[in-house]
């Protein structure tokens, strides 16, 4: 059960990348912690193939709690997009969406797929941002 | 203390004479493990300027890694240099154990953490001098769920399977075989005895993982064993010949899907 640490990769890339988008001339400085209004984050997609390791439904009950430790990621959704396998077919000479990792052949020709040219993604796909109103001039 | 907003809702914080802004939609497309990735790669270059060979060994809990390595460290160790690094939850027992080869072992405690992840084997590596090594093996936490997931810069990942473990055990956890470059059935010294069905193993392993090598060894009476370190002298040599791949299949994903998207995505954040 590794999905809270994967939870808590994926909250610091979060952060990481608030900062580095706010950084040029953005509202406030990224790394002060009080005072300036910080956007707040809304749904988060993630792509999680069914080779990556992650079960997605254990993912999904870990990720409010590693959102909930973190200021910037308070109150953020996860949305999650199942990656299909994709395997090789020689036989074939194609790329195939193979059923299930636990049958690694062609669903048309049953010939093996040692390729996985798809299946194995844990990616943060995007960030919504809900920026914080600009202060009247 | 998790406050539920849903994406819809405006923002309460800040009703400004305008109304609040719609929210943007930041494009990242990057591994979630990216840290893991950067530090994987990083120790990765340095196994190869040092002309160290790192294989690591995934399995379940008591399916023999221990006395697997402790004989390949043995065997291995008569003609060449070689060290290990163990990973546990608690004790320093498979340290020792393996330390009763002659080489030089260092225990990693992962306290409550069931699996290995790169920063943990930098840290352990500490000041050791791989130039002084031709041979690192990296024993994980015995667990076929989570090692799959963090690629620790070696460059062969051997997934065991021991006979008194259901012959299934593949097709229960597809993941880890399919990250794993070969597959070692261990203790075929007692496979009648626990009515190891060979065949049936063995085609949830291919099932899983077409083509994946398999060596049947017994560390106890040396059984297979040669051929599996023959094996390995082959890799090694591969790898100095510069004619092999680039690791496990979770090394493989990074160049694959990471580096491209991540190169992409940075350009994207630069930009905007």
């Amino acid at each position: 059960m590794h999905e809270l640490s994967i939870a808590q990769s994926l909250v610091e890339l979060i952060e990481d990348e608030l900062i580095a988008q706010s950084a040029p001339g953005g509202a406030g400085d990224a790394g002060g912690q009080g005072g300036a209004p910080r956007p707040r984050v809304g749904r988060v997609v993630v792509r999680v193939g069914p080779l990556s390791g992650v079960v997605p439904a254990a993912l999904a009950s870990a990720f409010p709690v590693a959102a909930g430790r973190s200021a910037a990621a308070r109150g953020a959704t996860l949305a999650i997009d199942e990656a299909p396998l994709v395997g090789r077919c020689p036989a074939c000479a194609a790329d195939v969406v193979v059923p299930s990792p636990q049958r690694l052949r062609c669903p048309t020709c049953g010939g093996p797929t040692p390729d996985v040219v798809g299946g194995r993604e844990l990616e943060l796909v995007s960030i919504e941002v809900f920026d914080p109103e600009e202060p009247s001039p | 203390m998790t406050m539920t907003m849903p994406a819809e809702t405006t923002n309460p914080a800040a009703p400004g004479p305008t109304g609040p802004a719609p929210p943007r939609i930041l494009e990242v497309r990057t591994r979630i493990l990216k840290q893991n990735d950067v530090t994987a790669r990083g120790l990765r270059d340095r196994f190869r300027s040092a002309g160290v060979f790192v294989t690591s060994l995934v399995s379940s809990p008591g399916a023999g890694k221990t006395t697997f390595l402790r004989e390949v460290l043995r065997r291995v160790g008569a003609a060449e240099r070689v060290a290990a690094l163990v990973g546990d939850l608690a004790t320093e027992n498979d340290a020792r154990r393996l330390a009763e080869s002659g080489a030089p072992v260092r225990q990693i405690v992962t306290g409550t953490v069931c699996h290995l992840e790169a920063d943990m084997v930098e840290r352990a590596l500490g000041d050791w001098d791989l130039a002084a090594l031709d041979h690192l093996f990296v024993e994980n936490v015995g667990n076929l769920v989570c090692p799959a997931s963090f690629d620790l810069g070696e460059d062969l990942r051997l997934v065991l399977l021991s006979t008194t473990e259901g012959e299934d055990k593949p097709l229960k956890y597809p993941t880890i075989f399919n990250t794993a470059d070969v597959a070692v059935v261990t203790k075929t010294d007692i496979a009648d005895a626990v009515g190891f069905d060979r065949a049936a193993a063995l085609a949830a392993i291919d099932s899983v993982r077409p083509g994946m090598r398999v060596f049947e060894v017994s560390a106890k009476t040396g059984t297979g064993m040669d051929g599996f370190l023959a094996f390995l002298a082959d890799r090694v040599a591969a790898r100095r010949a510069g004619a092999d791949g680039v690791g496990p299949a979770t090394a493989g994903l990074e160049g694959a899907a990471g580096t491209a998207a991540e190169t992409a995505a940075a350009g994207a954040s630069r930009a905007g």
